[in-house]
């Protein structure tokens, strides 16, 4: 009943992008809106990622299709009409998005947000992707529902961008590579041996963190690593894959064992955009220290 | 007939002799390793060392027995190959060294040059062990001394020193617990005593020595049967290397005695100037013995030393593996040296570790590896070849890991030598590489790799034998972890399954295996499954390697 009511007094709306992989159940519990990109396979076909394609769809394309799928920011006009529907009088937005290092979505939203008269809309560059910029959003959307104005949030959002951390490990660089972002770590393409390479994000871009070689062991280092950085405080974390189930579980068995966390995490599959980028097999941790 | 000078031209018939029935014996002493695998190749090392010691004694064109030993001594060092190759061409620098300045010696002169021989030896061995060629080589020179003192006879002393080196050599099974386990003896000593047989032979068979019997015996073919490549038409064209300049600048530089004392270095020289300076310009084999000598009359500059044979080989596109100056080479340069601040010089066999080895970042490949020990000279000109001023060497093999050594301190550049003692280390070493590390900060991160991994390797059994308890028959199967026999039997599968259980502890270990030409890659991969199956938290890695002598190379990490 008082979500309910907080939902019909709520003037503060929290938007996002799909590259937030926010599952489901969440998106719809915290009343997130979600626009979506695009993904567009070789034969042309294109798809609202999270809309008209799921996860499981779109990996099995992946594997079938011998071309690789590309990807497209929402234009301004699908964010400006997505604004004009939530505006309103005495309504406020806030537009968290994929970091503007990686993705042009940041762009469409802060042309849009003055294609829409008299809104009041925030655009924040999140610097980061996939459940990081999950838990922001979530972050948000939790004050938003407790009646906090829009400063107050905007002040939580930038505290959590500061803390958050992001730790994954890939299966192949080549889905990294082709995007281009990763040049420090081209020189680990082309070798021979299984190297798995871990990486971070770090001021808004993808980086390679360290190489590591067996898929066991990239697990104990990724939780190592979080472990490390948490020194003992308890974290807020989410898990992360890509068509990954065994390792997703061997991820989440391994960080029980060895981090404080603060509630359940979070677990999501990469969505068809981040997944075009990153490829099947990404496994990683999100995190911030509280 | 009594002989109590040795002249040059003597000791380049011994060194013949000695090399030539180290050619026929080389076999029988490669034989004779400790473990049941051919795991060092001493007779071989042994033997093309000392060819490259024989052909270096043979281009110096004297007959003073200092500068022939010097030479050999040189050429020993330079054709190195395996830790018995080196400890022989320090044996052979420490001979020289006595013999130095000396046109012929005596019998008080051989026997102290093997004395300090035998000292010289010891001293390039980091941790000497009793029972080994050091010892041979200490008993022999005590023998030496005992001699001399009865009979200025050189050939008496030298089949005293036989005597007393053979029966050192008969005494290294009570010495070392490994070779009476394994039943044999030393075969770094075995080497030693059958390089002084030659010795004496040659002498006996080259009686009375003469240049004339040396030439005929050259005329005839008979002194390098079987080795024709060994004296190849590039080097005899030219006879001197090095093109050597400089000025020297003195007080009173002697013009005349200058040019009488090169004149045994080499050709084409001439020697200008007026007492207080001088040009000097020499074609030689030694630079350095130019150099040095022209060092007493004054201060040196403006020096100029080309290598002619490379000049020459660059201009008759000479493959650099015909020179002789420049031994047997197949380095080839790995693809991303890129901008880094260091190169990497890797030794390695095999299609695939080659492949692994250039695609982490090795500049340079020298062939080599488990009975194919690369020469210093090899690693040498790796080294040269390779980009920049700063080059690490990793030697991958034990057995190589001191002319990995002796090839860095010869070399101009800075090189430093990250001990790998097995390709599994090799490549461990090589997986820390980072493009923006500095040389120490790789170097550092090299060594701090080598011990996170323990490797093992499977291979046939060359003889039958019993070790560790266990029964093995020639041809067997048998599994090596971290250099112990752990496993034997007929089936690759048991005898893996078994080394691993042996030699790997723990959860979550990578297994990564390398397979030789004679496994196939689905017969590996079952086994390897059927092994997962047991050990559900082992993660197994398979990948071609195509390296000689063994079937399977493993590493645990």
């Amino acid at each position: 009943m008082s979500l309910e009511r907080g939902k019909l007094l709520q003037k503060l709306h929290i938007v996002t992008d799909s590259t937030a992989d926010l599952p489901e159940t969440l998106v719809g519990e915290y009343d997130i809106t979600v626009v979506p990109l695009h993904v567009i396979f070789g034969s042309g076909e294109s798809f609202l990622d999270g809309v008209e394609i799921s996860t499981t769809e779109f990996y099995m394309r992946l594997k079938q299709s011998k071309e690789l799928p590309s990807t497209s920011q929402p234009t301004p006009a699908e964010f400006a009409a997505m604004y004009q529907k939530l505006a309103g009088p005495g309504k406020s937005i806030i537009s968290i998005h994929i970091s503007s290092g990686m993705s042009g979505t940041v762009q469409s939203a802060n042309l849009a947000s003055r294609m829409v008269e008299g809104a009041d809309i925030e655009v924040i560059d999140s610097r980061v992707v996939s459940m990081g910029l999950g838990i922001i959003v979530l972050e948000a959307a939790k004050c938003a529902r407790e009646g906090k104005i829009k400063q107050e949030v905007i002040g939580v959002i930038r505290k959590t961008i500061e803390k958050m951390e992001i730790f994954f490990v890939v299966e192949t660089l080549e889905y990294l590579a082709r995007g281009g972002r990763i040049g420090k770590a081209q020189a680990l393409l082309g070798t021979v041996l299984n190297i798995r390479p871990i990486c971070t994000i770090s001021e808004g871009i993808i980086h390679p963190y360290e190489k590591v070689r067996g898929k066991t062991r990239s697990i104990d280092r990724l939780v190592q690593l979080v472990s490390e950085r948490a020194a003992q405080r308890p974290v807020i974390c989410s898990f992360i894959h890509s068509a990954d189930p065994a390792g997703l579980e061997e991820l989440r068995t391994k960080a029980a064992a060895k981090l404080n966390l603060l509630h359940p995490p979070i677990e999501s599959e990469l969505g068809a955009v981040v997944g075009t980028h990153a490829g099947p097999g990404v496994l990683g941790i999100v995190f911030l220290p509280v | 007939m009594p002989v109590y000078t040795f002249d040059g031209n003597d000791l380049k018939i011994m060194l013949r002799g000695a090399a030539d029935l180290l050619g026929e014996a080389k076999g029988e002493i490669d034989s004779l390793n400790v473990f049941p695998v051919p795991d060092g190749d001493t007779g071989t090392n042994m033997f093309n060392s000392l060819k490259s010691a024989v052909r270096e004694a043979e281009s110096a064109d004297t007959e003073k027995i200092g500068l022939v030993a010097a030479a050999a001594a040189r050429g020993c060092l330079l054709g190195a190959r395996g830790n018995s190759g080196v400890i022989l061409a320090q044996f052979l620098s420490g001979f020289a060294g006595i013999l130095k300045d000396k046109e012929t010696a005596a019998a008080q002169d051989i026997a102290r040059a093997f004395r300090e021989g035998a000292f010289f030896a010891r001293q390039a061995v980091m941790n000497p062990v009793e029972g080994t060629i050091l010892t041979v080589f200490r008993k022999s020179a005590e023998g030496a001394g005992t001699v001399t003192a009865q009979s200025d006879d050189l050939l008496r002393l030298l089949v005293y020193i036989l005597k007393e080196a053979f029966l050192a050599l008969q005494e290294t099974p009570e010495q070392l617990e490994v070779l009476k386990e394994a039943g044999v003896v030393d075969a770094g000593g075995k080497g030693f005593v059958v390089i002084l047989e030659g010795m004496l032979q040659a002498l006996k068979k080259a009686s009375p020595f003469s240049k004339e019997s040396l030439s005929a015996a050259e005329e005839k073919g008979i002194l390098f049967k079987g080795d024709t490549q060994f004296l190849n038409t590039a080097y005899n064209k030219i006879k001197f290397a090095y093109c050597t300049e400089f000025l020297i600048k003195g007080k009173a530089v002697p013009v005349d005695k200058i040019k009488k004392e090169l004149a045994g270095l080499g050709d084409s020289m001439l020697v200008v100037g007026d007492e207080g300076i001088a040009r000097v310009h020499i074609h030689t084999n030694h630079p350095g013995s130019v150099l040095e000598n022209c060092l007493l009359y004054g201060l040196i500059d403006d020096i100029k030393i080309n290598n002619m044979l490379k000049q020459s080989k660059a201009l008759l596109s000479i493959p650099a593996e015909e020179t002789a100056c420049k031994p047997a080479k197949k380095a080839s340069t790995g693809g991303e040296s890129g901008k880094r601040n260091y190169a990497v010089v890797s030794v390695v066999s095999g299609d695939g570790l080659k492949q692994i080895m250039k695609s982490l970042g090795a500049d340079v490949i020298v062939p080599g590896g488990q009975t194919l020990n690369p020469s210093t000279g090899e690693i040498l000109n790796a080294i040269e070849e390779a980009p920049g001023r700063n080059v690490i060497v990793l030697p991958n093999n034990k057995n190589v890991i001191l002319s990995a050594k002796q090839a860095g301190e010869a070399s101009a550049k800075d090189v430093v030598v990250v001990p790998s003692r097995t390709v599994a280390q090799g490549i461990a070493a090589l997986f820390q590489l980072e493009r923006e590390d500095s040389a120490d900060q790789a170097v550092l991160k090299m060594n701090s790799a080598l011990s996170c991994v323990s490797s093992g390797e499977i291979a046939f059994a060359v003889r039958e034998i019993v070790y560790n308890g266990l029964k093995i028959n020639k041809g067997d199967l048998i599994g090596i972890w971290n250099g112990e026999l752990k496993s034997a039997g007929k089936e690759l599968g048991t005898v893996l399954a078994d080394l691993l259980s042996e030699g790997v502890d723990g959860e979550g270990r990578l297994i990564t295996i390398y397979y030789s030409d004679s496994v196939k890659k689905t017969e590996i991969e079952n086994i390897a499954a059927e092994i997962n199956r047991q050990h559900p938290s082992w993660e197994f890695e398979l990948h071609y390697g195509g390296q000689p002598v063994y079937e399977l190379i493993i590493s645990a990490e």
